[in-house]
């Protein structure tokens, strides 16, 4: 009577230590899916955005002095390592590869709160008891009395402490890891800001340089018009087109509208020439308008991706710390209840049916 | 001692600069600045990349921290295996154990 109670008892206790909190684990998992989902375009984008970056950085570096003439093959391994790019990581490779590492890591926990090794264990034990049984079958011409009630215990208790195992060592694995997933996301936060600065240093130089393009393209036309006599019409229209075109940099501090005058009557005429050549200005107006208004729009998106990036980046942080919080939170009360009601009964009904089988022998 | 300012200001500040000029000055001022702009830009980009290359180093270290994190953990208990294997002996100790009281009956004639 007095083991059955110590029994009891301490089944009792580990079922109520034996709780994973699965719900803000699963918040968590979900939150880190949807973040890293949307790392793939993304990091495609970054990836673009420093290529990008280090052949305009090439491109402007000063040219260098004289080169020496080129050997056929690298003179040592050192330059041999150089030339083939050996030991300095891929940015973008590296990043790929830490949120690969965390999406393991979250697999390893649900596989903890999962518990599939419970019922596995639960098979050994039994599979050890009807081994056990049968040996001693051959060996006596009697099996172990009451087997099935004794496996119902043992499986019972064995459950019950892989249960606790498993609890414990999610917790470790969540103690231990969590820092480092924090400081993982800390860093692909940080990241955004030289995602944006990377590829919006290119934009702004593209989108200034288009815009001294307009300008040159504009005065040209002007310069045109002003050596040549050219019609009211004509010259309405040459200025009507330069300022459609020139509209889209107004805030950029543009002096509009843009006036065009004509050279008057006592300049030559207005050619098929000077025609020609207005209108080759023009084509190239438009082409930088649109280049510019291309850019402008490109540089809000990326902004508008990046935003979106962060949300979700940082509700994977936030879901995070809810995890680990949770873990010196109190057990559900209630669902703990009930199930120490049903291991008890258990127990309570396997134990009367060995006891019975042992009587009977 | 004064503090230096950092890049992305020195950066935000010229450009600002490099922009008012182009978009209001003549030909000669516009190509000034557009070659102030390339200085700029290459001032940015080696600052970002360097940047970058820094926080990449970071993440190799805790990448490699995480996977130890990882590799410790045990998802299976370690006597598992222990049960398993004894489950095994206990069988082929039965199998020869019945195998030879077999051979010691004697034969029905």
């Amino acid at each position: 009577m007095k083991s059955t109670a110590v029994l009891l008892a301490s089944a009792v206790f580990v079922v109520g230590c034996a709780q994973i909190p699965t719900k803000q684990l699963s918040s968590y998992t979900q939150a880190f899916t949807q973040a890293g989902t949307a790392s793939e375009q993304v990091l495609l984008d970054f990836d673009q955005g420093l290529k990008d970056a280090r052949s305009l950085q090439r491109a402007l570096q000063p040219p260098a002095a004289a080169p020496s003439p080129p050997a056929p093959y690298p003179r040592t391994w050192a330059d041999a390592s150089k030339e083939a790019g050996a030991g300095v990581p891929d940015d973008v490779e590296v990043r790929r590869r830490a949120f690969k590492v965390v999406a393991d890591y979250n697999a390893v926990l649900v596989q903890l709160a999962e518990g599939k090794s419970v019922e596995e264990v639960k098979a050994s034990a039994s599979g050890l008891l009807t081994s056990a049984d049968k040996l001693l079958t051959v060996v006596t011409g009697a099996g172990i009395p009451g087997l099935s009630s004794l496996t119902g215990i043992v499986t019972t208790l064995v459950g019950l402490f892989e249960k606790a195992r498993l609890r414990e060592e999610f917790a470790q694995a969540v103690r231990k890891g969590s820092p480092l997933v924090q400081q993982i996301l800390d860093v692909m936060i940080a990241d955004i800001g030289s995602h944006y600065d990377v590829r919006v240093v290119v934009l702004t130089r593209d989108r200034l340089r288009a815009l001294a393009g307009m300008r040159t393209a504009a005065e040209t036309v002007q310069a045109i018009a002003t050596k040549h006599n050219v019609a009211d019409g004509d010259r309405d229209k040459l200025e009507a087109a330069v300022n459609e075109k020139m509209a889209v940099a107004r805030a950029e501090g543009v002096k509009l509208p843009v006036k065009v005058v004509s050279g008057g009557r006592t300049a030559p005429a207005y050619s098929e020439l000077a025609k020609a050549q207005c209108h080759d200005e023009l084509v190239t107006l438009e082409r930088l308008s649109k280049s510019y208004v291309d850019n402008v729009a490109a540089a809000k998106s990326l902004a508008a991706m990046l935003n979106s990036y962060r949300k979700l980046l940082e509700t994977a942080q936030s879901s995070m710390k809810a995890l680990v919080k949770s873990l010196d939170e109190p057990a559900d009360v209630a669902a703990s209840v009930d199930e120490m009601f049903a291991v008890a009964f258990a127990l309570r009904r396997d134990l009367a049916g060995f006891r019975a089988a042992l009587s009977e022998r | 001692m004064p503090t230096q300012k950092p890049i992305s200001e020195i950066y935000s500040a010229g450009v600002a600069e490099v922009s008012r000029v182009i978009a209001e000055g003549n030909a000669d001022q516009r190509d000034v600045a557009q070659q102030t702009l390339d200085d700029l830009t290459a001032m940015m980009l080696a600052h970002t990349l360097d940047t970058v290359q820094g926080r990449t180093a970071l993440l190799t270290g805790l990448i490699a921290e995480l996977s130890q994190v990882i590799d410790a953990v045990k998802t299976k208990p370690p006597y598992d295996k222990a049960v398993k294997s004894l489950t095994k002996v206990i069988d082929a100790a039965r199998t020869r154990l019945a195998a030879e009281k077999k051979d010691l009956l004697p034969e029905n004639n």
